[in-house]
């Protein structure tokens, strides 16, 4: 068995050695003790004499070439033996290639925020990956390509989100993740409301300042309803479910910018006019954006109405913590049997969505029914 | 080294400074004003008097745990002292180092130390920087004959001898390692032999006798000043209080401390061979004690007087404020 | 710039130093023969003659004579030759060097670096192999400083002999012949400040020495995963940069500290824990500690791998953090 003749460590801080003289040739024989090969450090020419006596079978280091502390520089040992044309390579210098895309992930998101084409950065990375660094330093030296103009794409301008709209998305997005909405859907009959309406409209105005519509009656209904449903008027907070003690309603209001939901507070003990005229006020000075942070903290329940849109029933997303949120749907005449006769009524529908983590469908069922037993005979708000 | 009658009298106001200055910390520590412990050095004055008679201002001393004797004898004040053994903030160390640390930086006493045998490294250290700067500065390191055991005296008078650096190793043998007597415990009698090993001359002296320190030292100060390189220095002495406050002293008779204390003062022993010489009248005694007397009483007055160091101190003085760095 | 060696950089440092200020001189074992075993401290005999002490092999008189020298207003380089050599000065470094400043009441002070060579080099076993940067970063009075690239060992050494107070100045051996860039002209890099040795966005590694290089590497292996990790250098470990490490921790909300000691009681111990009462409102995960196992530094290579954490010990953690 052949010996490997290998660079050998002649100084705490050597590394690699240079090869600068073989004093024997390939075939010739050679004792143990006597002179062999130079070698250069980075410090002085060393003469190594051979460790065995044999003959040098085979150099592998070549004259005026570097090599590492470890490799193999030659082969001793009896005549005719045969040696590997090749230096098994140790374990450490193999380096494993790890599979992956050419452009990593990471430098494909720098190249895309630049809009610059990674494919075509030269890559310095493990098998000549595209690393963040080389798209760093191509966007540094200016030498980054631009990104062709990618169609798969539709045109379009990136807007930041901001104000309104980032908080939505942030909050909105946040409790999607982790409340289970579950909606449910009710047809209630306004015909009895609207024909109240048309009789005594003059008297309202005179009786609450203000005319009243089917939202005034919503919310008032709601507030009163709530009251016999507390496990609706609750919210998910820090992991528990928090019973108000107040019913304090949510006015979702369309403004310019997005969506604000002002509240009005303990709308179980106003009448249908102070609702009435609350809600009017807090949508004037949401269009004004005057609402101050008070008038919009503290909703217990919210409701938000899409009828003026013309929108027939949706499925309202909850506004956390709160447990539940009631969708409105316009109203709209409509023919029904009544007994065997067709009569025109003024439907609508209302969904109500609640967070499953907190109360189960049925009482909710039961809520929606009992509201709509109230729309549709409205007299107690009214007088 | 002949010892002149002035500076005689130096020495001897000196001696009693220090003894005085002793005697007041032990009363304090009873008054519960001086707290931590001390290691006393009456009994030992001639040793730090009659060598540091021999240094000048800008020369190194570097001590022991037991180096009041030390600091006073080159030149410390008394007031800052006893200010430093309270922990005001007039200290010599504003108070952060104690009795074990007393040091006065600007006399080149480079600080007392709670190491034993931990001062000789550093002092051939300060007599190295002497050399490298061309100065002929000398440096003078006490260390008790327990020192002499550890490995520090072997490394640092090894290479102060390889070197050849301008330093007096000096041995203050008061025959006790804490509570063992030195036999006990010690292979060589003799700490001056212990010099051999080092190629460095070897000198032993009745440490009691302020004369013969004196002029030891003188020769050995002149060898190092004068480029001759180190002398191990060996001033026998004695300890006439315990080891530090609260010692029971059970390892040696109350008779042994007696004798010395009767006989072997070396306070006493000066006045005797000044009086011999009449280079000391009854009368400049009498005024001596007295102006020694009242400079450790101002000496209280200023500690007690002084003020605490405030809580901000804590945390100075660890390492140098950013600013200073260059 | 310039590409050099780790230890060149070192050399160069201590060159320009010594040309500049005469009150600088070198001390320690086999410093002159050879130019130093790491050859640090080559070409000073000649150059500086005089100013380079060869010492007989006793720790405690080297260190000790640096405490004096440095008292006395010179600024000693001492070089240990290996760190775990230190335990024989420790009375010297704590009791001394670290304390002077402060038993004196800012009377004196101790301006003198020790050289460290320190972890795994060649194969020598546990006490030609320890790190124990922890044991001086508890010790009030000392700085510790470890330089993880050419340049920084050049910057901070020369801050280090101009420092006005002892600097434990670790060198890891493994990355003396390391190669890197350095500024050409004066270059100092103060000690105290962190370095962000690469910017990202999703998780920060706070590397000590080698562990640098080693989470560079990572990073770029990271990248396949899609984790942009950001690198921070502490580079001085006492003083600490909290605020660099503290505002990258916040930025990615995720922290993995890494060195190469013994990660229990380690360097990479005090910053997890550093991070964790500054930053805990920040951090979407645990603070992750990369280290050596609690065990002595065998000597066989076999064992040795166990031992030393590798790039791939650094992003088998990024991702148990990132997960």
């Amino acid at each position: 068995m052949a010996t490997q003749f290998k660079m050998a460590a002649m100084g705490h801080t050597m590394e690699t050695g240079r090869v600068v003289e073989w004093h024997i040739s390939e075939g010739e024989s050679i004792d143990e003790g006597q002179l062999l090969i130079s070698i250069e450090t980075d410090k002085t020419v060393v003469d190594v004499n051979s460790p065995v006596s044999g003959v040098l079978l085979k150099t592998v280091g070549q004259v005026d070439a570097e090599y590492d502390v470890g490799e193999v520089l030659a082969w001793i040992g009896d005549a005719g033996e045969t040696v590997p044309d090749q230096p098994v390579e140790p374990d450490s210098k193999k380096r494993s290639v790890a599979a992956g895309p050419r452009v990593t992930p990471v430098a494909q998101r720098l190249a895309d925020r630049h809009g610059i084409d990674a494919d075509a950065v030269e890559g310095t990375g493990p098998d000549g990956r595209v690393t963040k660094e080389d798209v760093q330093r191509a966007i540094d030296d200016g030498t980054a390509p631009a990104k062709a103009e990618d169609t798969s794409v539709p045109a379009g301008e990136v807007v930041p989100l901001s104000g309104i709209r980032r908080i939505t998305a942030e909050r909105l997005s946040a409790n999607w993740g982790v409340a289970p909405h579950v909606s449910e859907g009710i047809e209630v009959d306004f015909s009895q409301f609207e024909s109240y309406r048309v009789e005594r409209e003059a008297d309202w105005q005179e009786k609450w300042g203000t005319p009243l519509g089917p939202n005034d009656l919503i919310l008032a209904a709601t507030a009163q309803t709530l009251k016999d449903h507390p496990d609706l008027n609750t919210g998910f907070v820090d992991g528990a479910i928090c019973r108000y003690s107040e019913v304090n309603l949510g006015v979702a209001i369309d403004i310019d910018g997005g969506l604000v939901v002002p509240v009005v507070r303990n709308a179980d003990k106003l009448s249908i006019g102070e609702i009435a005229r609350t809600v009017r006020e807090l949508a004037v000075k949401a269009r004004e954006n005057k609402l101050t942070p008070d008038e919009m903290e503290g909703g217990t329940f919210s409701v938000s109405n899409l009828g003026g849109l013309g929108i027939d029933w949706f499925t309202p997303i909850l506004n956390p913590p709160q447990c539940g949120i009631l969708g409105i749907g316009r109203i709209q005449r409509v023919p029904r049997y009544a007994g065997n006769e067709i009569v025109a009524r003024d439907l609508a529908t209302l969904v109500l969505t609640f967070d499953h983590r907190l109360i189960d469908g049925a009482p909710c069922a039961r809520f929606l029914s009992q509201l709509r037993a109230a729309l549709e005979a409205p007299e107690a708000f009214l007088d | 080294m002949d010892l002149s009658a002035e500076v005689c009298l130096k020495i001897y106001t000196d001696m009693w400074r220090i003894r005085l200055f002793e005697e007041e910390a032990d009363r304090q520590t009873n008054l519960g004003n001086v707290v931590g412990t001390l290691h006393m050095y009456c009994g030992e004055e001639a040793v730090a008097t009659g060598v540091c008679a021999n240094l000048r201002d800008d020369d190194y001393v570097l001590g022991t745990h037991r180096s009041h004797g030390h600091c006073l004898a080159k030149g410390a004040k008394s007031d800052r002292m006893m200010a430093e053994l309270w922990g005001k903030a007039t200290g010599t160390c504003k108070g952060k180092g104690g009795s074990m640390h007393v040091a006065d930086f600007s006399l080149n006493m480079l600080g007392a130390n709670g190491i034993v045998g931990a001062g000789i490294g550093p002092t051939t250290g300060t007599a190295l920087a002497s050399k490298l700067r061309g100065t002929d500065q000398v440096s003078v390191c006490f260390f008790g004959d327990g020192a002499a055991a550890r490995g520090t005296f072997h490394e640092a008078i090894a290479m102060g001898s390889l070197w050849t650096l301008p330093v007096v190793y000096v041995c203050e043998n008061n025959g006790y390692q804490q509570w063992v007597p030195r036999e006990n415990v010690a292979v060589v009698d003799s700490v001056a032999d212990m010099a051999a090993s080092y190629s460095i001359p070897g000198v032993s002296v009745d440490g009691q006798d302020v004369v013969e320190v004196y002029e030891a030292a003188g020769e050995a100060v002149k060898r190092a000043r004068e480029g001759g390189g180190p002398t191990l220095l060996e001033a026998r002495t004695y300890r006439f209080y315990g080891h530090s406050l609260g010692d029971e002293q059970q390892y040696r008779s109350s008779e042994e401390v007696d004798e010395w204390k009767e006989n072997r003062d070396p306070i006493k022993l000066l006045a005797q061979f000044m009086r011999d010489r009449d280079w000391l009248s009854e009368k400049q005694d009498q005024t001596i004690q007295a102006e020694a007397n009242a400079e450790i009483n101002a000496a209280t007055r200023f500690a007690e007087e002084s003020p605490w160091p405030s809580a901000d101190e804590v945390a100075t003085d660890v390492v140098a404020p950013i600013q200073e760095v260059a | 710039m310039k590409t050099m060696a780790f230890n060149e950089a070192l050399r160069e440092g201590l060159h320009e130093e010594m040309a500049r200020d005469d009150s600088i001189f070198v001390i320690g074992e086999d410093v002159i023969t050879h130019g130093g075993p790491y050859k640090v401290t080559e070409g000073v005999a000649e150059r500086f003659p005089g100013r380079i002490f060869e010492t007989p092999i006793a720790e405690a008189g080297i260190v000790g004579v640096g405490v004096g020298a440095a008292l006395a207003g010179m600024r000693p380089v001492v070089e240990l030759m290996y760190l775990d050599f230190v335990t024989c000065a420790m009375d010297e470094v704590v009791n001394q060097a670290a304390k002077m400043r402060y038993m004196s009441g800012g009377q004196g002070s101790v301006p003198m670096v020790i050289r460290l060579p320190c972890g795994v080099g060649r194969l020598l076993a546990a006490q030609h192999s320890q790190i124990m940067e922890s044991w001086f970063m508890h010790v009030p009075g000392l700085q510790v400083v470890v330089p993880s690239t050419p340049a920084d060992a050049k910057g901070l050494f020369k801050s280090a002999i101009r420092s006005p107070d002892p600097v434990m100045f670790f060198e890891y051996k493994r990355i003396y012949t390391s190669k890197g860039e350095v500024p050409d002209g004066e270059h100092l890099v103060p000690i105290g400040l962190a370095d962000i040795k690469r910017e990202g966005e999703d998780a920060t590694i706070i590397a000590v020495g080698p562990m640098v290089e080693k989470s560079l590497e990572a990073a770029i292996t990271l990248e396949d995963d899609g984790y942009d990790v950001e690198v921070v250098d502490p580079r001085s470990l006492s003083p600490l940069d909290t605020d660099t490490i503290c505002s990258s921790v916040r930025k990615t909300g995720r922290a993995i500290v890494c060195g190469e000691d013994s990660a229990f009681a380690g360097a990479v111990s005090e910053i997890a824990a550093m991070i964790g009462e500054n930053c805990f409102h920040d951090l979407k995960a645990p603070v992750a500690r990369v280290g050596s196992p609690h065990v002595p530094m065998p000597f066989s290579a076999e064992l040795v791998k166990h031992v030393v954490p590798s790039s791939e010990s650094v992003v088998s953690a990024v991702q148990a953090v990132m997960n």
